[in-house]
């Protein structure tokens, strides 16, 4: 190839493992290439490798060379082109992550498995603590808690849990959050998932409980569809205004007044927004976002609408909008779509830097070849295809 | 008088004039532009380049004037970039034959189109996806230096990240 190397390295960029692996063989040069960038960020997973396989040509293999954890990989025998090595991301934190810290002390090596702390505490005696059983705890970048089994010496664990980046909280009674705080901890995506009431008052201390100025994404999902009082919106309105960083944000609640919450965010600071009423519950106020969002329509980047119960169980949250990558060619019939594309359509009026819209079911990607033209592409269905309509 | 315009000059000296606006698609030629007119563009502009044969640096400017009001996203967001499949006419005007490909990844290299880099790239990687190292050599026309030992070594060495 007559590309200079500096080239030769961003076509590499666009490469997963595999396709890596074939370049490296075909000469010498690219041997030295490939190997560069096959080495440089490894993933240790623990996941299934069908599973893996299935998603090969995801933006994930992009960025790093994944391996299954029980390989026996480089610190056995040591290996050749463990120099070539930036970074080291564990899946689980397991014995092997203490042992690659040991080895490496070069590399940057972080675990970035979601714990989820969401087990009764049957298995434990009552004095253990749930964080006893993750080793490295300190090193935890993502955690998830019920916090209805969290006793007060987890808490003090989990405000020692230094490089924590990501936390969700399932919360059954609020009367838990009371001894809550980690103010201190480095989050910057909080998701609080309310299966229960969530009352006024905790509200108005959500702010002493969390960081909420640091937030780059928030999630609230508040699962009971009681009627809520004015003083709860005037709190959680005030609530709002402290999350001034926020880029990405995600409601899942019905029965509030989204103009008069939304009204104290900065404008055009929201990125991503995602927005569902919960499945099968009846509505009372009005889904619309153009109102709602009309500050941020310079910088909405991201849109997922439902507004009502569209047949999915999908509720991700933010998660959603990257489980969904563009394909080249589509298996949806666009007549049954243009309703909904005419929608996306009118949105793309108001908010004219949406990249993705995900609505009633449909996931649609815009692409601008120039100010006057615009392409919308219905992709992915949410709703699985069944297959088996006549189980044999 | 009219608007100047930037007078490019490819390297068997054919002229492409085009407007500043086009021009500076390439981020090489805006800071030439820039640094040596600080008080704006008064009269034409020549600038030679002397890397770009004509037929490609006619090609290029094409590119350049189909998206002389594109807004390209910033670089801070790398992995959404990478993420993105080419876009629709970008694949279709880059469907030519693997010398001028080249020919065009080099010059906006050399001219710092960052965009047409990328979309460049990305058509040769499709180019490469999922297929073996024998097919590869075919496709790219390249000779192995590698003995057969060396070959099976290289093989070993893969098989972690091959086995999935």
């Amino acid at each position: 190839m007559s590309l200079p190397n500096e080239v030769l390295e961003m076509i590499i960029s666009h490469l997963n493992q595999i396709d890596i692996c074939s370049v490296s063989l075909i000469n010498s040069r690219l041997y030295t290439l490939a190997k560069k960038k096959l080495y440089s960020f490894i993933y240790f997973t623990t996941e299934d490798p069908i599973l893996i396989s299935a998603k090969i040509y995801t933006q994930f293999y992009l960025n790093y060379a994944v391996i299954n954890n029980n390989d026996s990989f480089l610190w056995q025998s040591g290996n050749a082109n463990s120099h070539l090595v930036k970074k080291m991301v564990f899946q689980t934190s397991s014995k092997i992550f203490e042992t690659a810290r040991t080895i490496y002390p070069w590399v940057n090596i972080v675990a970035e498995d979601e714990h989820k702390l969401l087990s009764s505490r049957q298995n434990l005696s009552s004095t253990q603590s749930l964080f006893s059983s993750i080793p490295c705890y300190k090193m935890l970048k993502k955690l998830t808690v019920n916090i209805d089994t969290v006793t007060q010496e987890d808490i003090i664990f989990l405000e020692s849990c230094t490089s924590l980046t990501e936390l969700r909280i399932v919360i059954v009674k609020e009367q838990m959050l009371d001894r809550f705080s980690v103010t201190m901890l480095p989050i910057d995506h909080l998701t609080l998932e309310f299966i229960g009431e969530l009352s006024t008052r905790s509200t108005r201390k959500l702010k002493y409980m969390f960081n909420l100025e640091r937030l780059a994404s928030f999630q609230l999902h508040l699962f009971s569809d009681k009627a809520y009082s004015d003083t709860f919106e005037y709190e959680l309105t005030r609530m709002f205004a402290n999350l001034r960083n926020v880029r990405q944000l995600s409601l899942l609640c019905q029965n509030i007044h989204f103009n008069q919450v939304l009204k104290n965010l900065k404008p055009n600071s929201i990125t991503a927004f995602y927005l569902r009423a919960i499945p099968g519950k009846p509505i009372n106020r009005d889904f619309y976002v153009k109102q709602f969002l009309s500050g941020q329509a310079k910088s909405l980047k991201k849109v997922f609408l439902s507004g009502k119960f569209d047949g999915t169980k999908r509720k991700y949250g933010l998660a959603e909008f990257d489980k969904l990558f563009k394909k080249d060619n589509t298996n949806v019939a666009p007549e049954c779509l243009i309703f909904q594309i005419h929608k996306t359509r009118t949105l793309l009026q108001t908010f004219n830097q949406l990249e993705q819209v995900l609505y009633q079911g449909h996931c649609y990607f815009i692409d601008r070849i120039s100010s006057d033209d615009t392409y919308i592409t219905p992709c992915d269905k949410l709703v699985p295809i069944r297959l088996n309509k006549n189980p044999i | 008088m009219s608007t100047p315009k930037v007078i490019i000059i490819s390297s068997d000296d054919e002229k492409f004039p085009v407007e500043q606006k086009v021009a500076e698609k390439s981020i090489l030629i805006k800071n030439m532009i820039n640094d040596l007119n600080p008080d704006g563009l008064e009269e034409d502009f020549e600038i030679p380049t002397p890397n770009v044969r004509s037929n490609v640096l006619s090609k290029v400017l094409e590119w350049c004037e189909h998206h002389k009001n594109t807004v390209f996203a910033d670089d801070e967001d790398e992995d959404v970039k990478k993420s993105l499949p080419v876009e629709e006419w970008d694949k279709n005007f880059l469907k030519v034959d693997q010398e001028m490909l080249y020919e065009i990844i080099l010059a906006a290299n050399y001219l710092n189109i960052k965009p047409l880099l990328e979309s460049g790239c990305k058509m040769v990687a499709e180019m490469i996806k999922g297929k073996s190292p024998e097919e590869l050599r075919r496709t790219f026309n390249i000779v192995s230096d590698f003995s057969p030992e060396e070959e099976a070594a290289i093989r070993r060495e893969n098989e972690w990240a091959e086995d999935r």
